[in-house]
């Protein structure tokens, strides 16, 4: 079983690849057997994930790139099949950002829904035709992965993040449905609230502390628990899975009824109403 | 309004005697149905009850089933007797009901059946494993049965109540968390009797023959935002 995990020699772009989950899972992979080409816009930030990998003794390499730019994530894509001579997987995982502000619904700018829009929901359609146009031509399959949110299961007032996010989800089901028949399989990892890294002060610590109370399991999740899922869903170990959402989110999404510390106590006097007959 | 219109119709309102149950029956009557109220009874009664409240009518359109006994204890002290109870009235009664019913909605020209359910079915909270078990079996019911009876033109949904203003068995008023379960909602509060009577009844009328299988939460948003 444990075999199935390996990810000796696979070929991955890793998107958003400079920090946060998008690094710790380039690492997770890289520490697999992975060949990981470490994407992201700022060129610093990539090269220290490479760094950390090939420490590590593996094998990475950085290539800049914003996924708004649809030429920009073919290039990548381009690069990962010329210096490892193929895509196995794509983790489609940079998004967030977009042009933020504190409007009102009904005056919520243009620029601002497609700039959300463009950072996490386009770029996964890019990252993903992308890729299955060489994993279509090489045939022999491959894995998409995209990075969503337990937003895009619920409304909040960030609304369009969320619904980016929920359009992922939907991109998702449709291209699994279309690259099944060329063994190409398409899943996504929906985190819950999650550190991006370690702590760096008292006071973040704190603030984490506060809002993990807030989650059944009482706290945060941390950024390299992405990782093995990434492994996962990347390897043959997840062979039979395809068009599926993954929640990892401390059991937020299993309730969300009301505060964690609703606890009803509740047992009623007379239970024998419509018990079976004796 | 022809299609809340539910003159001719004749009603069973299984559980009536639960706030949601009595407000669906007034509603019905109030749209001019014949309707028949059975309260929560002991298991062996259903099906006779059932069947003499068919008599009564010379038929059966409109099934609702409403009972509804909460339970709230930690799993360690849950005992046998609880978890029978619990899922006795809260799934097999109905299920029952409906087995007893199915013959007389198969010659009904536009039945219906109704099921009274809640966000527990497709959700978690502290303390109640049977009872969210119990309506979780009562969603995939609904779900399931719907397929049966599709070709016999009756038709089977669900109402999936929330907070509701009457639940102080779950929404304890002294208890403050659980008026923040309530501030929860996006409507920030707790529905009433009205808001079940409204959707039971747009799910009884002609305008919702298409609609089959599908459980409609109400309970003021609670299930859908973060």
């Amino acid at each position: 079983m444990l075999e199935k995990l390996q990810l000796d020699g696979r070929a991955i772009v890793v998107t958003g690849a400079g920090r946060g989950l998008g690094k710790a899972m380039a690492k997770a992979l890289a520490a697999a057997g992975a060949k990981v080409i470490c994407s992201a816009r700022t060129q610093a930030q990539i090269d220290q994930t490479v760094q950390e990998i090939l420490d590590k003794g593996g094998t990475a390499l950085a290539h800049q790139c914003d996924v708004t730019d649809s030429t920009a994530v073919d290039l990548a894509v381009d690069r990962c099949v010329d210096e490892f001579g193929k895509i196995d997987v794509m983790l489609a995982n940079a998004g967030g950002g977009g042009i933020q502000g504190n409007w009102e619904f009904w005056e919520y700018p243009d620029e601002a829904f497609e700039s959300v829009l463009a950072t996490n929901l386009k770029s996964n359609f890019y990252c993903s035709r992308a890729a299955a146009k060489h994993m279509v031509h090489r045939g022999q399959g491959g894995v998409i992965i995209h990075t969503a949110s337990g937003t895009a299961l619920r409304g909040n007032k960030s609304f369009a993040y969320p619904t980016a996010k929920g359009g992922q989800i939907s991109l998702t089901k449709s291209t699994a449905t279309m690259l099944a028949p060329h063994n190409i399989r398409v899943n996504t990892i929906i985190p819950g609230f999650v550190a991006q890294g370690p702590s760096q002060s008292d006071k973040e610590t704190a603030i984490r502390h506060q809002r993990g109370i807030r989650i059944p399991v009482r706290r945060l999740g941390e950024w390299w628990e992405l990782g093995p899922l990434a492994v996962f869903l990347a390897s043959d170990a997840s062979a039979y899975i395809t068009g599926q959402a993954f929640i990892i989110d401390g059991g937020g999404l299993a309730g969300g009824l009301g505060p964690v510390d609703f606890i009803p106590h509740f047992a009623p006097e007379h239970q024998a109403t419509t018990e079976s007959g004796e | 309004m022809e299609h809340f219109d539910l003159s001719n119709k004749k009603a069973v309102v299984f559980g009536a005697n639960s706030p949601a149950g009595n407000a669906i029956a007034e509603t019905y009557e109030q749209a001019d149905a014949r309707v028949i109220r059975l309260n929560q009874c002991h298991a062996t009664e259903v099906a006779d009850k059932i069947i003499a409240a068919a008599d009564d009518l010379g038929g059966i359109d409109l099934l609702v089933c409403a009972t509804d006994q909460f339970l709230a204890k930690p799993i360690s002290e849950t005992s046998m007797d609880d978890l029978a109870s619990t899922m006795m009235v809260n799934f097999a009664a109905p299920f029952m009901a409906c087995q007893a019913a199915l013959s007389y909605l198969k010659q009904a020209e536009a039945a219906r059946i109704v099921m009274l359910t809640s966000v527990l079915g497709e959700r978690g909270l502290p303390n109640t494993s049977v009872y969210s078990a119990a309506h979780g079996a009562v969603f995939n019911f609904i779900r399931a049965l719907a397929q049966e009876v599709a070709a016999d033109g009756i038709t089977v949904n669900g109402i999936e109540l929330g907070w509701m203003d009457w639940m102080t068995d779950r929404i304890n008023p002294t208890d403050e968390n659980a008026a923040r379960a309530v501030r929860f909602t996006i409507s920030k509060r707790a529905g009433t009797t009205e808001d079940v009577g409204a959707l039971a009844l747009w799910l009884a009328g002609s305008g919702a023959s298409f609609v089959t299988g599908q459980i409609f939460p109400l309970d003021g948003g609670l299930t859908q935002h973060l």
